[in-house]
């Protein structure tokens, strides 16, 4: 019998919650997703967003934000550069065929294991997320789609509003500091609760 | 809290920023001697009031800036990219 393959980055295998106990908790989930950088060589913007485009029917994101298309989220990091999010089950294929379409105009790293997701929501998820953040996660200010790379909770992590009917947030965060920012989550959502979802793993 | 505003970014909070020196500096000619070399990399001015300094944004965009900062009030008066030109005028 083989060991089951682990999926999720955090030693807990089932879901675990915490803080006071009430309606209003907030819900930590990890995602398995699969990541990949692309980074564009100089003067080949317009190229790779266009080969994007075709390949993936993904808009590339103006700065600050982040967009959807065909289940995949492309994130501006840097001038020149974003974070292409897709379903888990396409980690390995995701790089592997976008280095393939882009064909040298942009440095296609696959960052599926060097970075984790977790998504963040619930009523108070701005307000909680204000205690370790310094941005203005405001309705106004921070609107579904708004992208920063800042830090939370001490860290370097890419944060984003997602497109929910209640407050949600996804964070992008090197894998080793995943442990230390759901701790940090978890403690800063105690005073409302907290439940927490971890990636299942696969059964053997 | 003290706000850099990065021209890719927007206005940012000072921490997530690095110092990174002195902008007016420029590198002299090949042959320009022992002198201006030294100068070049050691000697600085401390001036009180506006001076142009490269920051990086390094927990946001990772990118170097170029910041005009009044050193007496901390008052930021633009910024811009590395290849770009502060404005001239000083206010």
């Amino acid at each position: 019998m083989s060991a089951p393959e682990r999926l999720s980055r955090f030693p807990a295998s089932r879901s675990l919650s915490g803080g006071r106990k009430g309606s209003d908790a907030l819900s930590i989930v990890e995602q398995h997703a699969a990541l990949t950088q692309i980074t564009a060589r100089k003067g080949r913007q317009s190229d790779v967003a266009s080969i994007v485009a075709r390949a993936l029917a993904l808009e590339l994101a103006d700065p600050g934000r982040a967009t959807n298309g065909s289940g995949r989220t492309a994130i501006w990091v840097q001038p020149g550069s974003w974070l292409i999010r897709a379903p888990g089950s396409e980690r390995g294929e995701l790089s592997t065929s976008l280095r393939q379409s882009l064909d040298g105009a942009a440095a296609v790293v696959d960052q599926s294991h060097g970075r984790n997701v977790i998504e963040f929501s619930g009523k108070h998820a701005q307000s909680v997320l204000a205690r370790l953040c310094r941005l203005d996660l405001h309705d106004r200010a921070f609107t579904p789609g708004a992208s920063a790379s800042t830090i939370v909770g001490h860290v370097s992590c890419q944060l984003y509003r997602l497109e929910s009917p209640v407050p949600s947030f996804g964070l992008i965060v090197g894998s080793t500091f995943a442990e230390w920012l759901l701790d940090e989550l978890q403690a800063a959502a105690s005073s409302h609760g907290w439940n927490f979802q971890p990636v299942r793993n696969a059964a053997a | 809290m003290h706000l850099i505003p990065c021209p890719y970014c927007g206005e940012r909070p000072q921490d997530e920023f690095h110092y990174r020196g002195d902008a007016t500096v420029k590198r002299p000619a090949p042959d320009a001697g022992e002198q201006a070399f030294y100068d070049y990399v050691y000697t600085r001015a401390n001036p009180r009031g506006w001076h142009d300094e490269w920051w990086q944004h390094y927990a946001g965009c990772r990118q170097w800036i170029r910041v005009r900062r009044n050193t007496l009030t901390h008052a930021v008066a633009a910024s811009a990219g590395p290849a770009d030109a502060l404005p001239e005028a000083t206010p």
